[in-house]
């Protein structure tokens, strides 16, 4: 019973990746596949960073550009660049969005001493995203709050509108 | 003994009420498992082997609730079932321990139990409607029972329809009564004493009928009617307890029809009643609206012997998930088409098979599209028994005559074709068809007619609701629409637009508001609800004559045909069932309005230009309008040409939602995965309609 825990600790394995030279994680539990870049079906009167929609093995989900969803510039896409599908709770449903990044990493398991919050950058970087800072033998990686990313404005199409 | 047993039910109580992430609960229960085993191992004359049973179990449930505590289930609510297990196998334990009496050296506890038990069973069957919690083990069962006994109620609904036409039909009478008695034989089972009850007095009834000493109709009839009613809330509250695990809360009014059927059934025993019966039959089936067929009692054969099917029940979720993978199936198909007809070494053999496994998809395709579909019967069935109520209710008699019920549509169209069907079968009755006195002064047979129809027709399935009334008065609408604003006092309009006046919200002509119609909300939900099927709606009326409600709907909601069209790289598809035409025009045709607005001049009527390209800013190949083309749609009375690159011809599309979180795209109704595998945006006319007026 000692060994009951309050709140949810941000410990735990994360899927890595790079945005340009920046490394970010995202925890595991949230991801469902990685499928490699395929033609996405760009639709109308959405935001910038809404890419559009794909076909996953006959489920059609919608797919964010997530350099543009953080304020980042977009790039050509590579070999490398793939989709992370993620699973998000919308109500009472399980949603699964595509996220496009630059390459995948690895899957590290990150101990809480190891998880800073995120610094405060005034006004000139947006850290609403961010759960938090990782330092992984030296180098940094950026904990991203996936429901937030996905799911703020509430539906991806109503924010522009 | 009994505090153990005490003890373990607290248990079971805390955890209905739990749910995974309820940790303080969860823990709550954590320690009580705790103190169960402790107290078990000091109950004095238990056996050895159940204290370590108990112990086993308290100790199994233990490290499981830990695991929920700390989040490490793999599926929790997996977990916290197998805890609620755990519960009831302990309990299961001790009941078998003090019932059989297995202990070696009884105490006075286990003496006291057995009467006890006694005592509150007896109490459950003098206050049957004490609140009644659920034993886990029964939730599916009840599921089961739930949807039996509501097969069991609308057929027992059907037949008593029957019975007031041929109020002498013994297989209707029976039927009725093997309803009940299923529904009451199961309830016994499932201790559900209400439902059990009223079965049992409503059995009861019907079993004189059976016996040829009561005839099924008037206040007999009307008494059933109100069982079943009855019956339908004390399910609903059963379903919505079960799946709550709420106790059962009884529910008001039972005892009293009760013993209203038990009194029925005792006078018509004594045979005080057949008289006052035969009397009320005359009235009842002329207010209902149905001539009577020998009357005088004797029995006439069943019109239509009830033909069974064999059938499968099926979820739901597996029937469209089986859809969607049959629907990804022809795509994989076709792309292996694609890529053995493109490869430079033909062999003949394989495209033979390629052919041949081809056809089997195609096949299996349009079978898995017909399992959807369910006659059109499912809804009509029900609207007999409202023309039955509510032409008693407003004092009119009615016949309902309906056609085609065998038609098959889309179940989702099926079931959300309830509601409108239910509000325009009400109008017509309540606005439409005149008071039985009236039509006599009228010329006209005191009987109104009220005919429900469904047919097909042109790839679609059109239902129409036809009475014999007064039909639509245009000057009544246009009156109202102007009092209410919605038109302007020198507006001209024609008839059709009049007529259309009775969809919109707050417009009713209804003299005075009754219970059943006329607060002019209705007919606007009506027509929302068949747009929201792609369907329209249509009204013929003639002052005097009648009126005529025809809905057109898609043969089903899951695929449509389409015209694929491109712009840029982009394809889009367009229904076919909102395209007029399509024609590359010329710079002649062309005119602009201010510089800005484009009309295109065809066949000497101006319709406004969209382009595609610019609308839902994507590149295009041209921006010439002769290099292009334009599609003609239209939505109602309005239509548009949208520009586009070139036409790529017409497909049959599966329609998919835009992904759960795109929410809704205004131009857009949803998409569809092409034979490329690529998904294309299926266009929304009546939206780009709006879009480009604005």
């Amino acid at each position: 019973m000692s060994t009951m825990q309050s709140t949810q600790t941000r410990a735990g394995k994360y899927l890595t990746f790079q945005l340009g030279s920046e490394g970010y994680g995202i925890p595991i539990g949230k991801v469902k596949s990685i499928i490699g870049y395929m033609d996405i079906t760009a639709v109308p009167r959405t935001p910038p960073h809404v890419r559009g929609v794909i076909n996953l093995r006959g489920q059609v989900i919608s797919v964010i550009d997530l350099r543009s969803r953080l304020g980042m510039p977009t790039t050509e896409r590579t070999d490398e660049t793939c989709i992370v599908v993620v699973e998000t709770q919308k109500g009472s449903r399980i949603v699964n969005t595509g996220l496009i990044v630059d390459k995948v990493s690895e899957v590290p398991h990150i101990p809480e001493d190891a998880i800073e919050d995120a610094p405060e950058f005034g006004s000139t970087v947006e850290t609403q995203f961010i759960l938090g800072m990782a330092k992984i033998n030296s180098t940094v990686k950026i904990l991203l709050d996936i429901d937030r990313i996905v799911r703020t404005g509430d539906d991806l199409s109503s924010e522009n509108m | 003994m009994q505090p153990l047993i005490q003890h373990v039910e607290a248990i079971q109580k805390i955890l209905q009420q739990a749910d995974h992430s309820d940790l303080s609960r969860l823990a709550d229960v954590h320690s009580r498992f705790e103190q169960l085993v402790e107290i078990t191992s000091q109950t004095e004359g238990l056996h050895q082997e159940v204290v370590n049973n108990v112990s086993a179990f308290g100790k199994d449930a233990r490290t499981k609730l830990e695991q929920l505590i700390l989040n490490e289930a793999q599926d929790v609510n997996a977990h916290l079932q197998s805890v609620h297990q755990t519960v009831q196998e302990i309990r299961k334990l001790l009941q078998n321990q003090q019932q059989v009496g297995l202990t070696p050296a009884p105490t006075p506890d286990s003496f006291e139990q057995p009467r006890q038990e006694a005592a509150r069973s007896a109490a459950t069957e003098v206050f049957p409607e004490s609140a009644h919690l659920f034993n886990p083990d029964d939730l599916p069962l009840i599921a089961e029972f739930l949807s039996e006994a509501t097969g069991h109620l609308e057929t027992a609904e059907q037949e008593i329809l029957k019975l007031e036409e041929d109020p002498g039909n013994l297989d209707s009478i029976g039927a009725l009564f093997r309803a009940f008695h299923t529904i009451k034989g199961v309830a016994g089972f499932l201790n559900l004493n209400q439902i059990q009850s009223l079965a049992h007095a409503a059995e009861n009834l019907l079993d004189l009928g059976r016996e040829g000493k009561l005839r099924v109709t008037g206040s007999a009839s009307d008494i059933i009617l109100q069982s079943i009613d009855l019956m339908k809330r004390l399910l609903a509250a059963l379903e919505q307890a079960s799946t709550h695990r709420q106790p059962l809360q009884p529910q008001p009014g039972v005892r009293e029809l009760c013993q209203r059927l038990n009194q029925m059934a005792e006078k018509v025993a004594k045979g005080e009643l057949i008289e006052d019966l035969s009397v009320s039959t005359e009235r009842s089936s002329k207010a209902a609206g149905s001539p009577i067929p020998g009357s005088n009692g004797e029995i006439t054969p069943p019109k239509s012997p009830s033909t069974t099917e064999n059938s499968v029940k099926v979820a739901t979720d597996r029937l469209d998930s089986l859809i969607n993978m049959v629907g990804e199936l022809v795509i994989a198909n076709s792309m292996v088409a694609q890529d053995v007809a493109d490869s430079l070494n033909t062999n003949q053999r394989l495209s033979q098979h390629i052919n041949h496994l081809g056809k089997i998809v195609r096949d299996l395709q349009d079978l898995s599209m017909s399992l959807r579909m369910i006659p059109v019967n499912a809804v009509f069935r029900k609207m007999s028994r409202l023309v039955r109520d509510v032409a008693r209710k407003a004092g009119k008699e009615v016949e309902l005559i309906i056609t085609g019920a065998d038609t098959e549509l889309d179940r989702n169209v099926v079931e959300a074709l309830a509601d409108p069907l239910v509000h325009m079968v009400r109008n017509s009755i309540d606005h439409g068809i005149e008071p039985p006195d009236q039509r006599v002064s009228l010329g006209k047979p005191r009987v109104g007619r009220l005919e429900l129809k469904a047919y097909h027709k042109g790839g679609n399935i059109n239902i129409e609701i036809c009475d014999d009334g007064r039909g639509l008065s245009k000057e009544k609408i246009l009156r109202k629409a102007i009092q209410n604003g919605m038109v302007g006092e020198n507006q001209t309009l024609s008839d059709q637009e009049i007529y259309k006046l009775i969809f919109e919200p707050g417009l009713s002509t209804a003299e005075k508001v009754t219970d059943i119609s006329g607060r002019g909300v209705g007919m606007d939900v009506v027509r929302k609800n068949i747009e929201a099927l792609r369907g329209r709606i249509d009204i013929v009326t003639e002052p005097g004559k009648g009126s005529t409600f025809i809905i057109r709907l898609p043969l089903t909601l899951a695929v449509i045909d389409g015209l694929v069209v491109k712009v840029g790289k982009n394809k889009y598809i367009v229904p076919i069932i909102s395209i007029e035409q399509s024609i590359r025009p010329t710079t002649q045709q062309l005119c602009t309005v201010q510089g800005r607005g484009e009309l295109l001049n065809i066949r000497n009527s101006l319709i406004p230009l969209v382009r595609l390209n610019r609308l839902f800013e994507v590149e295009s190949r041209t921006d010439d309008l002769t290099q292009a083309l334009v599609v003609v749609v239209q939505d109602a009375d309005r239509r548009i040409c949208l520009m586009v690159d070139e036409l790529l011809g017409q497909e049959q599309v599966v329609i998919k939602s835009l992904g759960e979180d795109m929410g809704k795209v205004q131009g857009i109704s949803g998409c569809a995965v092409l034979g490329d595998g690529n998904v294309s945006l299926i266009l929304d006319i009546p939206g780009i309609v709006s879009l480009a007026q604005d």
